[in-house]
């Protein structure tokens, strides 16, 4: 019996040997977390407090029944994260970073704002108000509108290197 | 059993889950030959390096070095946005092998 490594046969469309054979896989590339370090290296470099990824809201009591002999710490990747949480004098952003469906990330910031009034860490920060900040790549007038509505400010925001990955995805650019 | 160098070393070790505060600079690409851990055979690698100048608060004169990709991508990415000829950051590793994450953040 003759394997398809042997044989050779196509096995999808690019075939098993081009899939298996080496310098096939493209560079891994970053997006959304260059992005957003670089907004926070350049937009919120004088910010009192500046933090990418950070997750948001209190560990559920029960994990630490369901999940025994873990450190408290380790159990706060169940948490949602923001993409990044800046803290001003006058407010606290909370900031999503969207490259596809923009819309998503309303629902997600309002989520996010609930779970920042019982972080630990943003305690010390209270009661600045929160603002909600959606960053997109282009503007949209519906996201705009959409996001008045829901007290979300959309930032446009566009670096140079993102044009190739937004035509690789198929966006004229 | 290996002992974990813990006075004399000039290199900066990650321990998984526990947050490294580090000045950085200089950074460059070189390719070295290391023994795979897994094959245990000898190949060739492209790694990031950078001169420390302080490690958790800590003046110290070593290096940094990271084969990740992505961990190479995030800490350049703060590199090219600096104001000065240096980078502080906090990093966090997370996970093992395949599922090993890293978490920057620039102080």
């Amino acid at each position: 019996m003759s394997n398809i490594a042997e044989t050779g046969k196509d096995w999808s469309q690019g075939g098993w040997k081009k899939l298996m054979s080496t310098g096939t896989r493209g560079k891994y590339r970053l997006v959304e977390r260059r992005w957003v370090l670089e907004y926070i290296m350049t937009k919120c470099k004088d910010a009192i407090y500046k933090i990418a990824h950070k997750r948001l809201g209190a560990i559920p009591p029960d994990l630490f029944t369901r999940i025994s002999g873990v450190p408290a710490a380790s159990l706060k990747v169940y948490l949602p994260y923001a993409d990044a949480v800046c803290v001003w004098p006058d407010r606290i952003e909370i900031i999503e970073f969207k490259v596809h469906d923009p819309m998503k990330a309303i629902s997600q910031l309002i989520y996010y704002k609930a779970l920042a009034l019982q972080d630990n860490e943003l305690k010390q920060f209270m009661p600045r108000p929160i603002v909600l900040k959606l960053v997109y790549w282009r503007y949209d007038p519906n996201i705009d509108a959409v996001c008045r509505a829901n007290g979300i400010v959309l930032e446009v925001d566009h670096p140079p290197w993102l044009d190739p990955i937004l035509r690789d995805y198929g966006y004229k650019v | 059993m290996p002992v974990e160098p813990t006075i004399l070393a000039n290199y900066v070790k990650l321990i998984p889950g526990a947050r490294k505060r580090l000045v950085l600079t200089d950074p460059v690409i070189e390719e070295v030959t290391i023994i795979d851990p897994k094959t245990k055979k000898p190949k060739t690698i492209r790694r990031l390096r950078f001169s420390v100048l302080e490690e958790d608060g800590m003046a110290v004169t070593k290096y940094f070095t990271t084969p990740s990709e992505k961990l190479a991508q995030m800490l350049m990415a703060i590199w090219d946005k600096r104001s000065g000829d240096r980078i502080c950051v906090y990093i966090t590793e997370f996970g093992t092998d395949l599922a090993k994450d890293y978490e920057v953040n620039p102080c």
